[in-house]
This record gives structure tokens, C-alpha cells and sequence, in this order.
């Protein structure tokens, strides 16, 4: 049984993934640097000018008021809002956002940015009309190139880290909603990302079952995986962060180590926001 | 009554083949539409919003016409039969391009971008993903058009073409047993029409078992 979600050195049997894509990144490399990333959407500013980075290995939260924008930045990081403005670096690809017709980024470019970045969703977003095990192993198999085996075998390790090795053969509708998201997580780690995005992974689930998935998640960071959290869950951020970041109105408004940001946070802003969730 | 089923079954061939080419044509040409439907290029788009409501707003009768009394005589020399399956299938690509439209909107938005996270471009995430779930929605519509479009071809006896309308008038002239000939045809469209509502109901139900949404 393997006892990582994440491969710790290139596996002889995943052959179809590119040359130096399954080393673990050293510690004190950038994956992530966002430059001046701005976002509108419908009249109003939700992104204003960001700018972050993110060691490999490093776990940030985004924390904030609802509206201040920390889902659209996230979804800015990997196009699913393409950003106005700015520059996104993952992982040695750097994509310059562009929204003028001819100049946006080549689909290319983003193929290569997605590659390298998973993402797990509020509402999961599992394919109904698929089992659990062909919802992990679709990606493999069409971006990927590898073989039916081969992406089922990895499926199968993973759905097994996860807890849910007896719910592969099942439809989504079947399952929990905290089995549905750890499938979802399974299904993103299955293509080797090097940076997982969390958007509100727990918002949408009762904390029993939200309890299941941070586990996961915890795992996933003791193992060296590089993620960005975008959550509402303080506890978990506090304990599971490297870093903190504290989004108002679009921008950042502080950024800092967890102990910092929740027990001696610079802005009044911040100390209304962490009030009004801590103290509950 | 038999020596009168004899002479309409005849207008059977006619009138399931204009049924079946018209479908298969608009099943085709709906495509095309409805991806230009939804083109980001404005004029592109508004052509088709305008090919579309144009083709649902006229009556098919006054198409055939057009086709038939007006086109074919003056430009193009046209048969009555091709005639008849060129106006319907255009017919079938207007409703069918507006069935396939609700088809993809009934598939939350989400699942597009839950695709193209994993890296898939757009023909794969419409081809694997999107697709599958919006034919759950796509099958009832198309099957309500079908048998609509086998009772709206009675009018193609209009411009002479011998389907099951056609020769039951006929029929109906010579012999002057108007009730009973029209009785006979109303029974056979509706022998006609129920396997499609059978095979529609069958294939919804065993696809809302594999696709629980």
C-alpha cells in the first residue's frame, strides 16, 4: 500500500510523464510569484494590482471578508479568470495576463500553467455521469497520455490514500459530500500537480464531514505539497500555514506567518474580520 | 376498409424516409448553428439568431412553397421529394440547434472550468464532459421533434409528394369515403410515431440511471 499521496521519486511505472516533473521540489525554490495580478469582473474591481509568492513546499492560506476577492485571485492563478493584468509564475512557466483580442495567452501556455497546478473546487465539481474511478482517471489518460492501466493503478493508490479505495466503482451521486471532495482531491493529484488550490474546500460541507477533508489536506502538507487555501476554516489555517494572507476589497491587505497575522495582526481591518469569525 | 389501407400504407415509405433524411439532416446542420450561435463574433452570431428564429417563424407550408412553387421552378430544377426533405431538414436544424442550446446550459458552468483545471481543452471537456450530461437533456427534445416533425410532413402532400396525406386524399376523392379513409390515416401516424415515444422514453430512462445527477 503506498503511504504518500504525493511520489516521492519518479515511479518506473508512470513513464509517460515528462522527464523531471515527479522530483519533490527543494525547499526555498519560488513555485508560486503572482506580479501586479488585477481581475474585474462585472463592473467591479474583485482583484486590485496583487502581488505574492510562495515557496515550494509551503502551505498560504487567503483569508477575508466574502467579496474581498480571495476565490477570483485563486482562479486568477490558473486562468480560470484570466486576469487583466499582471503575471502569473508557477513552476518555471510564466504566463503575462492579456485580455486585448490577439494578444491573450496562447492556449499552449496555459496548457502548460495547468499542468503544473490542480485545483479543488467549493462544490466539488465531480463528472456525475462517471464513476469515482473514471473521474481520476479521465485527466490521466487525455492530458497526460498515459495508458488505461497505468492511470487506473495510480487511481487506485490514491483513492486508497484517501480513504475511499471501496467507492471506485461508484457514481458521484452515491457518495458523501466529504467523499465526493476527497475524490476530488484525488482526481487533481492524480496528474502530479506541483501547486493545489483549495477554493473553500469545506464551505459546502457539514464539519463532520469537513473534518474528513482537512485531514487529507493536512496530509498533503506534511508530505511537501505547495498549496494555496482559500478558506474560512481559522483553526485549520492557523495550524496548516506557512504564510497568511488577509484579502480586503480586492487587495492584500496584510500577509505574514500565522502567529503573526492571528495574534498580532497589523491592520484594525483584520482585527474586526478575525473578531467577528474567532469569536464565535 | 382493407381494400383502403392497401393504397395509404403505401404513403408509409414516403412519409417515415422525409421524416427520417429531414431529422438526420437537422440533427447535422443543427451543429453548425448552433455553434455559430454561440460564436463570439457578433455578426456571426446574429446571423444565426436571425437563420434560426426565421426558419421556426415561418410556417413549413409557406417553406415548401418557396422551395417548391417559387425556387425550384425559376432557378433550380427541384423534385417535389427533394424538396420537401431540403425544407425540413432546415426546419430541423433551427429546432435542433435550439434543443442542443438547452442541452449545454442545463450542464452547470462549473463543469467547464472543473475540465479545463485538469488541463483538458474545450473539444475534450464537450466531447467527455459536457457533452454526456447534455444529451440527458438533448434526447427528450429531439424526440418530441421527431414526432412532431412525422406529423408536420402530412403538408409535403401539398406539393404532390405520395405520403400517407397524399394518398388518402386521393383516396378519398375516388372512392368518397372521407371518414373511414381519414380514420385509417390518423391510425397509421400514430402506429408511426408511438416507437419513437417507446425508444425515447427507454433511452431517458436508462441514461438518468447512468448519469444521477
Amino acid at each position: 500500500m503506498p503511504d504518500r499521496l504525493v511520489p516521492m521519486e519518479p515511479e518506473p511505472d508512470t513513464g509517460a510523464v515528462p522527464a523531471g516533473r515527479d522530483q519533490r521540489p527543494a525547499g526555498g525554490r519560488e513555485m508560486v510569484r503572482l506580479e501586479g495580478v488585477s481581475k474585474e469582473l462585472g463592473g467591479h474591481q474583485a482583484v486590485r494590482d496583487v502581488s505574492l509568492t510562495l515557496e515550494a513546499g509551503k502551505v498560504m492560506s487567503i483569508i477575508g471578508p466574502s467579496g474581498a476577492g480571495k476565490s477570483t485571485l485563486l482562479r486568477c492563478v490558473n486562468f480560470l479568470a484570466p486576469p487583466d493584468s499582471g503575471s502569473v509564475f508557477v513552476d518555471g512557466v510564466e504566463v503575462c495576463a492579456d485580455r486585448r483580442p490577439g494578444l491573450e495567452p496562447r492556449a499552449s501556455e496555459l496548457a502548460e500553467l495547468r499542468r503544473r497546478v490542480g485545483m479543488v473546487f467549493q462544490n466539488f465539481e465531480l463528472f456525475p455521469h462517471l464513476s469515482v474511478l473514471r473521474n481520476v482517471t479521465l485527466a490521466q489518460e487525455r492530458v497526460l497520455k498515459r495508458d488505461r492501466a497505468d492511470a487506473e493503478r495510480r487511481a487506485r493508490e490514491l483513492l486508497e490514500r484517501v480513504g475511499l479505495a471501496d467507492k471506485a466503482d461508484a457514481f458521484p451521486a452515491q457518495c458523501s459530500g466529504g467523499q465526493q471532495q476527497r475524490v476530488a482531491i484525488a482526481r487533481a493529484l492524480a496528474l502530479d500537480p506541483h501547486l493545489m488550490l483549495f477554493d473553500e474546500p469545506t464551505s459546502a460541507l457539514d464539519p463532520e464531514l469537513g473534518a474528513e477533508v482537512l485531514s487529507v489536506m493536512r496530509l498533503l502538507a506534511e508530505e511537501g505539497m505547495t498549496m494555496m487555501i482559500v478558506t474560512h476554516e481559522m483553526h485549520f489555517a492557523e495550524q496548516v500555514s506557512d504564510s497568511v494572507v488577509v484579502m480586503h476589497e480586492g487587495a492584500v491587505l496584510e500577509e505574514g506567518p500565522p502567529e503573526v497575522v492571528f495574534k498580532r495582526p497589523v491592520h484594525e481591518r483584520t482585527r474586526r474580520f478575525l473578531n467577528a469569525v474567532l469569536d464565535r | 376498409m382493407l381494400e383502403y389501407l392497401g393504397p395509404i400504407s403505401e404513403g408509409i415509405a414516403a412519409t417515415v424516409t422525409i421524416t427520417a433524411l429531414a431529422f438526420v439532416l437537422g440533427s447535422i446542420l443543427g451543429l453548425p448553428l448552433l455553434a455559430a450561435s454561440r460564436s463570439p463574433w457578433l455578426p456571426v452570431r446574429a446571423l444565426a439568431r436571425f437563420l434560426i428564429d426565421l426558419l421556426r417563424a415561418v410556417p413549413p407550408i409557406v417553406w415548401l412553397f418557396i422551395l417548391f412553387f417559387g425556387l425550384a421552378q425559376s432557378l433550380v430544377s427541384l423534385d417535389a421529394y427533394p424538396a420537401a426533405v431540403i425544407g425540413f431538414g432546415c426546419i430541423s436544424a433551427a429546432y435542433m440547434a435550439e434543443i442542443y442550446r438547452a442541452g449545454l446550459l442545463a450542464v452547470r458552468r462549473q463543469q467547464w472550468e472543473a475540465g479545463a483545471a485538469l488541463g483538458l481543452n474545450r473539444l475534450q471537456v464537450l466531447r467527455t464532459i459536457v457533452g454526456p450530461q447534455a444529451i440527458r437533456v438533448v434526447i427528450p427534445g429531439a424526440a418530441t421533434w421527431a414526432i412532431a416533425l412525422l406529423k408536420e410532413t402530412a403538408v409535403v402532400s401539398v406539393i404532390g409528394v405520395s405520403d400517407v396525406t397524399f394518398l388518402a386524399t386521393s383516396e378519398s376523392q375516388r372512392s368518397g369515403d372521407g371518414l373511414l379513409i381519414f380514420l385509417l390515416a390518423g391510425g397509421i401516424y400514430i402506429l408511426m410515431s408511438l416507437p419513437l415515444a417507446l425508444v425515447a422514453r427507454w433511452t431517458d430512462a436508462r441514461l438518468h440511471r447512468a448519469v444521477a445527477l
